[in-house]
C-alpha cells in the first residue's frame, strides 16, 4: 500500500511545483516599464493660484554637464509635452500667462537621458570544468546591448520676482516620467503624451474648478 | 484510439484511487501531498485579487488516539496580479505597470479530530486547527525597479475536511482558513485554500 503511494508522490508534488512559481509573470513591453510619479507640498493652496507661466523649451540633461549650449529636447516633442500640458492645467482651471505678468506659479521642464551599456564575454567550460576554471573565447567573443532610459522633470513653483535666497526656489508640485525609449518616434511620443496626462490625472488637488 | 489508450488508464487510475473497501482504522502515521487552490481575502485580496491556482502541500500526521492525530503542515501558495494603478508611497504618488506577488510558505504544527461517524471509517470527516508561522513574501515591481520584503508571521489556520480511504492509501479533501497576523510592516494577511491531496501510510 505504501509503496504505491509513494509512487504517486513525486508526479503529484512535481505537477504542483510546475504550477508553482516564485513571480510568474513580467514586462512584455517596453512601455510596460513607464513610471510616472508625482509628490507635492501638503500645506500649500491649491485653490489660490489661478495663474502660470513656463518656458517654451526644454533642456536635456545627458553626459557631460560642461556642454554648452545645453542640448534642447528636439521642437516637435518639446511642443508635444507643452501643448499636454497647457492643456492639463487649463482643465484644472489656470491660465497660461507670460511670466512678465507675475503669475502664480511658475512651471520648470527637464529630461534626463542616460543611456546604459549591458556587454558580456563568451567564456567555455567542459565537464573538467568542476576541476579547472572556465576560459574565455579566444578570439574574445562579446555581446554589447545598449538602451536609453528618459526621465522627463515637470516642476511647479510660486513665482517670485526676486532671486530667492541661494537660487533655490521650494516646489510645490514635482512630477517625473520615466521610461526607455524605443525604435519608434511615434510610439515614444503616445507614451510621453499618456505620462503627461497621468501626472495630472493622479494630482486632483492641482485643480479648482 | 490514442486518446482511449489515455483514457483508459486514467480512468483505471482514478478509479483505483477513489474507490473504497472496508477497512478498520486510518493508518497511524500518514504522509500526504495536495495541490492547493486558494482564495485571497481582506488585505491578501487588496494586494493580489486572483484566486491563486499555484499551491502545494506536504502534511505529516501521527495518530495519538483513534480519534486524534497530530502533525505538521508546510506549503506553498503564490499569490500574483498584474495591473496598472496608481499607488502612494511615503507622500508619492506612483504610477505604472505593477508585478505583485505573495509567496506564503505555511509552517504549521495542529491537531485533528476525527468523529466516529462509521465503524469502517471509509469516508472519515475531520476538524482540525493549525497554528505555527508563515513566511509570506511580499514582492513588488513597478517600471524597472523592483522590491521585495520576506517576514515570518504568526498564524492560525483552521480547518475541516474529509479522507476517503481505498486500498493503496486515501484521497483528502480539506478547507483550511489561513490567517497571518501582521509582522515587520505587513499587514493581516488572510486567504482560504481549498486542498486536494492524496495521503498513504508511512
Amino acid at each position: 500500500m505504501s509503496r504505491v503511494g509513494k509512487s504517486l508522490a513525486p508526479p503529484i508534488l512535481g505537477l504542483a511545483l510546475l504550477l508553482a512559481a516564485c513571480h510568474p509573470s513580467g514586462a512584455e513591453y517596453i512601455s510596460d516599464l513607464d513610471v510616472v510619479a508625482t509628490t507635492h507640498d501638503p500645506t500649500f493652496n491649491f485653490a489660490t493660484p489661478s495663474t502660470y507661466s513656463r518656458p517654451d523649451r526644454i533642456y536635456v540633461i545627458s553626459g557631460d554637464p560642461t556642454t554648452s549650449p545645453p542640448e534642447q529636447l528636439n521642437p516637435q516633442t518639446t511642443q508635444l509635452i507643452l501643448n499636454t500640458v497647457d492643456n492639463a492645467m487649463s482643465a484644472y482651471g489656470y491660465t497660461k500667462v507670460d511670466v512678465s505678468a507675475a503669475p502664480d506659479l511658475v512651471m520648470t521642464f527637464s529630461v534626463l537621458k542616460v543611456t546604459n551599456v549591458n556587454y558580456y564575454y563568451g567564456y567555455w567550460c567542459t565537464y573538467w570544468g568542476y576541476y579547472y576554471p572556465c576560459y574565455p573565447y579566444y578570439p574574445p567573443v562579446v555581446g554589447v546591448s545598449t538602451y536609453v532610459v528618459g526621465t522627463l522633470i515637470m516642476d511647479m513653483a510660486p513665482y517670485s520676482s526676486t532671486a530667492p535666497p541661494g537660487n533655490q526656489i521650494k516646489g510645490v508640485w514635482t512630477a517625473v516620467l520615466r521610461g526607455i525609449q524605443s525604435g519608434s518616434t511615434t510610439d515614444n511620443n503616445q507614451r510621453i503624451v499618456n505620462g503627461v496626462s497621468q501626472a495630472f490625472i493622479q494630482s486632483p488637488y492641482l485643480g479648482h474648478q | 484510439m490514442r486518446t482511449h489508450r489515455t483514457l483508459v488508464p486514467l480512468a483505471a487510475a482514478f478509479v483505483l484511487l477513489s474507490a473504497s473497501t472496508a477497512r478498520a482504522q486510518i493508518p497511524p502515521t500518514l504522509v500526504g501531498v495536495s495541490y492547493q487552490f486558494s482564495i485571497p481575502i481582506g488585505e491578501t485580496y487588496n494586494y493580489t485579487p486572483p484566486v491563486s491556482w499555484r499551491g502545494v502541500g506536504l502534511d505529516v500526521a501521527t495518530f495519538i488516539r483513534p480519534d486524534l492525530a497530530v502533525g505538521l503542515a508546510f506549503g506553498w501558495n503564490v499569490f500574483f496580479e498584474n495591473t496598472t494603478s496608481t499607488i502612494s508611497y511615503n507622500g508619492t504618488d506612483i504610477t505604472g505597470n505593477q508585478d505583485r506577488a505573495l509567496n506564503v510558505w505555511p509552517t504549521l504544527v495542529n491537531a485533528r479530530w476525527f468523529p466516529k461517524i462509521s465503524t469502517n471509517r471509509d469516508l472519515q470527516p475531520y476538524i482540525g486547527l493549525n497554528v505555527g508561522g508563515y513566511i509570506i513574501e511580499k514582492y513588488i515591481a513597478i517600471g524597472q525597479v523592483a522590491t521585495q520584503t520576506t517576514n515570518y508571521h504568526f498564524g492560525l489556520a483552521p480547518e475541516i475536511g474529509v479522507f476517503i480511504q481505498n486500498p493503496v492509501g486515501a484521497v483528502f479533501i480539506n478547507a483550511r482558513y489561513n490567517m497571518a497576523f501582521a509582522a515587520g510592516g505587513v499587514p493581516f494577511q488572510q486567504f482560504l485554500s481549498f486542498n486536494l491531496g492524496y495521503a498513504w501510510e508511512r
